[in-house]
Formats: C-alpha cells, structure tokens, sequence
C-alpha cells in the first residue's frame, strides 16, 4: 500500500482527487491510506498527487498483493503472460491468436469497472456463474486472474483471498455461439447478487462483411444493440481464419 | 480488447472519438515487431494524434516528449493513441495496410463508422468487440457526467474525484476547459485519453 509520511503531510487533501477507489482520507488534519482498500495502482505517486512529497509505496510481501498491484499499474507487465497494461491481450490480436473463432461468442467482464472496484469474492461469485452457465475461461498464461483459481472449470479462486480489493480484473472466456444466451441469463441473475458493478464486453468472429449473426440475437435477452465497439481490421499476420 | 471499449456518451459526443491500438501478439508475431511500431509511431506523429504515449514513460500531456515515447518503446512493444477525426484514423490505417507490417490493428470508436472506413480501404475486418453496458450495483456508479471523463482512460487510472474537482473548477471559473481537460488526462498512461473530447466535455460547466 502507498504509505503517508505524517511528518510531512499538511492534511491539504490534494491527494484525494488521485485515488479511483477512494482509498486515502483526512482525519485531524493528516492524510491516511486505508490498506484493505488500496491497490497498489500507483497513480498519486506517479502524478505527485503530494505536494509535500509524502507518498511512497510500501513493499508488497504477500502475492496477493503483488498480484494485484501488477494488474492495477498498467505500467507493470505481468510475468506469467508477458503482457503490460491489465496483463491480457484479450483480443487486441485475435487475428493472429484465435482466441475467439468462428461459431463462439467470447466475454470479458471487466469486474469493478468503472469507477468502483471490486472485492474478489464478488470476482468469484460471477466466475461460478459464467462457469456453471457453460463459459470455458482463459487458462492463467493467457488471462491473469487464471493465477487466482484452482479450478478453471468451477471458478473457485485461492482460498483466504476473497476480501482483497481490486481497482479492476478481466473474467475471460469464451462459448459457443449456440450458449451466448446461456452465458448472459447467468449474468443477469448474478448480477443481482454482487457489491460492484461490471462492464460487459463481447468478443465475435465477423464475417466478410463485418456482420455477425450473433449481434442480432442480443434483444432477444433485454440487450440493445450496440453502436460502439472495438474493431480488429485483421491487418494481423499469419492471419488466422477460422 | 476491453480497455479502450466502454466508453460513454452520447453519439454526438463520442462521434469524434478514436482509439487505435497496434499491438503485436506475445508468442506469435512480437519478435522484430519493434521497428515496426516505430515506423507508425512515426505516422501517428505526422498525422496529428490527441494523444499518444507509452506504458513506460506516460504521455505527452504527463511530460513525455515523442522522442522519448520511441526511445523507451520496450522489448514488449504497444502503440496506443488517440484521434479526433476520422480522415487521420483512415489515413494511418491506409499506409499502415499499405506497408503490410502484419500487426493487429484495433479501432476503437462507433462501428457503424470503423465499418464504413474498412469498407472503403477494401479491408475485411476480423473480430468486433462490443460494449454491452454495465451491470450490477449501478447505484454505486459515479455521476454520467463524471463517467463520461473518467471511462476515457480504461485502465481506471482517472477518479471520480478529480473529475469532479475539475468540472467545479471550470463552473467557477478557475480553469479553462483545455486547462482542465490536461490535468484530468494526466493519470492515463497509455495515451487513449481523448483530450480533445474532454475540453469539448468541460465546455458544459463554463459559466454563462
């Protein structure tokens, strides 16, 4: 956690606007992190949210919280997949990686996103979820929070981490086609369920015209269609084509 | 591909609002991909972008300089930037297609329109990502007005707070929009803050 040097902080609360999860409050006139709260993204160090200077970072022993730090920093790349920012591809290179091919639907449900964060016990409820619903997750070398579970099939996570906050993690996974309907009914009674908030985003295999039959599915459970996305131009080499 | 895609407004507001990233894929085509990202780096840069930085020195509007952006490029090379106009995305995308690099390209912005401009440079996208909104515990959520600021940086990194320290600043008459709309992309480190949209965004809360 970012640690507070009392000596130097004058309780002027600039560093408040600099943490995403509300993690640093002033009480009698001095600065305080509180450490079940902050994850270690590092943003008040970086932009020197103190004027005083008094912010550091402390050590991170345990690898929960190293672990969760590395995917709240994006300047950090995580080990396991080689990869800065939130330490997955998703599908930025599915052109080239084929993590989501022709006849699936991929989710990324992007737990605690935006502005409110998340508790991993809320992560692992909505993991069980998609899981029992029929979603097969991205194993731990290709999507991080695989490095949280014991079982890839269940969700179920480590145990004695479910009360560790994060600022942010992905569940990624893919199903057939023919279960997208599955997947989203499982989210919607979930949904219900959880202290956070997430953010929902499909990952499809187009055709040569840019369509999927897939999007024109999505009313049938209460979703519109949406008008923003993210486009892969399939500028990727070796293109994969299935 | 999530963390340039839940961006939120209206279509009017996000009409003008691209993200492109050019990422090579670890395991499969990263090896020598670094020349690459520096040669469209280099037409990013003639081109115009908002913004443009680097997972390892930050932006330019959080003191990077272009020369540094290139010279920190790591042996994990990501291109990450911003436009506010979409002949300069279709631009990069033409001579990029062009020089045949062979690295995936994504377009963050209204499909209808990244479809549109795929069509005209003759190129068949491969994969759509799309936003299906948020779920959940959405009375927990920050304000639209601030969620349409700080859903910009997809790495969380821009808060609730700053956002709304900013706009009252602006409502006072402290900041100027373009003053306000630097500080609150200063947290993004990649470079997909749109600045641009931001200033036009603080332009709201000016006092008549």
């Amino acid at each position: 956690m970012i640690l507070i040097d009392q000596e130097k902080c004058t309780g002027c609360g600039d560093c408040l606007a600099y943490c995403s999860v509300g993690a640093i409050k002033v009480k009698n006139r001095k600065a305080g992190v509180d450490p079940h709260r902050c994850t270690d993204c590092y943003v008040c160090v970086r932009n020197k949210a103190c004027p005083q200077d008094a912010m550091t970072p402390s050590s991170l022993e345990a690898f929960i919280d190293e672990f969760c730090h590395v995917i709240s920093d994006p300047t950090v790349t995580t080990a396991e997949t080689g990869v800065p920012g939130r330490g997955t591809e998703e599908s930025k290179t599915n052109d080239v990686t084929g993590r989501v091919k022709k006849g699936e639907v991929g989710f990324a449900i992007d737990m605690g996103r935006p502005g409110v964060g998340c508790y991993l016990r809320d992560v692992e409820k909505v993991a069980r979820a998609v899981c029992a619903a029929g979603l097969k997750l991205e194993p731990g070398h290709v999507s991080p929070i695989g490095k949280l579970m014991t079982n890839l099939e269940t969700g179920e996570f480590l145990p004695g981490i479910g009360d560790k906050y994060f600022l942010s993690i992905i569940i990624e996974g893919k199903t057939p086609t023919s279960n997208m309907g599955g997947v989203i009914q499982a989210l919607q009674r979930v949904e219900k369920e959880i202290d956070t908030v997430f953010s929902l985003g499909l990952v499809l295999r187009v055709d040569e015209e840019g369509r999927s039959a897939a999007i024109a599915e999505l009313p049938k459970y209460g979703l519109p269609v949406p008008t923003r996305g993210k486009v892969n131009v399939g500028l990727g080499r070796p293109l994969v084509t299935d | 591909m999530t963390h340039s895609l839940h961006r939120r407004g209206s279509a009017e507001s996000l009409q003008n609002d691209y993200v492109i990233l050019a990422t090579p894929a670890v395991g499969f085509n990263q090896e020598g991909s670094k020349e690459k990202l520096l040669k469209m780096l280099d037409i990013i840069y003639e081109l115009g972008p908002t913004n443009i930085g680097s997972y390892e020195c930050g932006t330019i509007y959080s003191g990077a300089t272009f020369e540094q952006i290139k010279e920190k490029l790591s042996g994990v090379p990501r291109v990450r930037c911003s436009f506010a106009d979409k002949a300069k995305v279709r631009e990069f995308v033409r001579r990029v297609k062009e020089l045949d690099m062979g690295l995936s390209i994504t377009i963050s912005g209204l499909i209808d329109e990244v479809e549109d401009m795929a069509r005209e440079l003759e190129i068949r996208p491969h994969s759509v990502n799309l936003s299906l909104n948020i779920w959940g515990k959405t009375g927990d959520l920050p304000s639209e007005e601030a969620l349409e600021f700080l859903t910009m940086c997809g790495h969380g990194m821009v808060s609730r707070h700053l956002v709304e320290r900013l706009i009252g600043q602006v409502k006072a008459g402290k900041r100027t929009p373009r003053q306000a709309a630097i500080l609150v992309a200063q947290p993004c480190v990649c470079g997909i803050y749109n600045v641009e949209r931001a200033e036009k965004l603080f332009q709201k809360y000016v006092p008549a």
